[in-house]
Formats: C-alpha cells, structure tokens, sequence
C-alpha cells in the first residue's frame, strides 16, 4: 500500500474535524487526539458495492476495512459490510 | 488490485491563477480507468471553500511540473505513463503554470472546505476511463485559485487496462 503525505500527521496544522464530517467526501478526518484518519489504497469489495480500503490512523491501518470514515458525537465510526462499527480507542467494535 | 498507479503533487505552491493539480495524457497503447482523486492542504486551519473539477483537455495541454506516477504494489511493472512538462500523449504532471488553451469538458464540478480535503471516490459503476489513442487528457483542475496558495496536495490514482 502506497502512503501519501496526507495519510501522516501535518507539522503545520493542528484542528479537530467537525462532527458528522464523513470521508469521502472529506480526504481526512482529526479527532481530539490529534489522530488523522483516513482511507488507505488497497481496494477492496465493500458494503452495498461500493470500494472499500484499508481504515488507516495516522498512516497505519487499524484492520478495518470500510467504505466511509464518520465522526460524529466525537467518535470515529467506519461503515464496513458488517455495518457501522466505532473506535474504542483501540480497534472497532 | 494490480496494474493502479498514483499521481500525486505534494506540498505544491500553486500560481495565483485557475489552476491543474494533477494531469494526465492517455498514451496510445494502454486505456486508463480512473479510481481516485484527492487534494488537501496544510498551511491553514481557517475553513473556506474551494471548487474543484475533474474535467478532459484536449489539443493544447497545460504546461506542468513532470511528474512520473508511482507504483501502488511493488510488483507491478512501471507505468505506461511517464513524467512529461507539456501533457503530452502517454505523460502526466503536476501543479500546472498555464493552462494551455485547449478546450475543457468538466465532468464533475464539486467543492470543499479546505481544512477536511477533498476525496473522491467513484463506486464501480461511476469510475470514469480515457480509452487509448483518446488524444484526450484527465486534469484535477481548480478553477479559481485558493485563498492561500502554499501547502497543497493533490493526486490521481488509475489503473491501465488492455
């Protein structure tokens, strides 16, 4: 999997994304701890047919593989074939 | 999924102008099918919008930063698409000074705020394909130039088909 320069933290900006912001259409998503979320490259099969990739934070996949990233309420949620699954701060459940 | 290549300009200072991110040329032996496009920035934490269009050029191309697309598995063979500064047929590049004075056909206009980029996307129905020989190229185009001009990044992912 190839890793682009808006996978990884930027030096230059620090911001905590809006609620209900989802990717795509948004490139990345922050959230409180500074983490940027977002889709990596490895195309997959995925929910209602759309392409799915690899769930990566902070450039490292996470193991999920979604369709869509979501924060919302302050949570980051991935919408996967199993339906939405949301981040305990260590994997999705 | 073998045989997908990206484009990508990174940390880009664009000219005060409508400007093309990303370009590329379809050759004359390989068809392209285009799976991604991004842009993002990181010099501002302040939102604004910003329109983007992914639209075809043809005749006369933009004049580019060469740029060759890289590998996104490691197997695969190097691109059909080489590194070119004029959009030429089977080249691509970046962050583009002129526009050159060809026609643009724009496929899908969109916009975003600048602090949360921009992604798209297409589910496989939609992907869009520049068929070989098509003297046609694909730009990541914005039409009006950003409030603040340092700092971007855009990028074309695509696969080569028969």
């Amino acid at each position: 999997m190839i890793i682009q320069s808006y996978m990884l933290p930027p030096k230059e900006q620090f911001h905590i994304t809006e609620n209900y912001i989802a990717s795509p259409p948004a490139l990345t998503i922050f959230d409180e701890t500074g983490a940027v979320w977002c889709l990596g490259t490895d195309m997959q099969p995925g929910p209602h047919g759309e392409y799915a990739f690899s769930v990566l934070r902070n450039g490292a996949p996470t193991g999920a593989v979604a369709s869509r990233i979501e924060r919302r309420n302050g949570k980051i949620r991935v919408f996967t074939v199993n339906g939405w699954r949301q981040w305990t701060g260590r994997s999705f459940a | 999924m073998a045989r997908v290549y990206s484009l990508a300009g990174a940390n880009l200072t664009l000219a005060n102008q409508a400007v093309t991110l990303a370009f590329i040329n379809v050759g004359t032996t390989t068809s392209l099918e285009f799976l991604r496009m991004w842009a993002s920035q990181s010099s501002s934490n302040n939102t604004a919008q910003q329109r983007v269009q992914i639209s075809t050029q043809v005749s006369a191309f933009p004049t580019l930063t060469s740029q060759t697309p890289a590998k996104n598995w490691t197997l695969d063979p190097a691109s059909q698409i080489v590194g070119g500064a004029a959009g030429a047929a089977g080249t691509s590049g970046v962050n583009a000074s002129a526009e050159g004075a060809g026609a643009k056909s724009i496929i899908y206009p969109d916009a975003f705020s600048i602090v949360n980029g921009w992604l798209w996307v297409p589910t496989p129905p939609e992907t869009l394909t520049l068929n070989a020989s098509a003297t046609s190229g694909i730009g990541l185009h914005f039409p009006a130039a950003p409030g603040s001009l340092g700092n971007w990044n855009g990028g074309i992912s695509f696969r080569e088909t028969a």
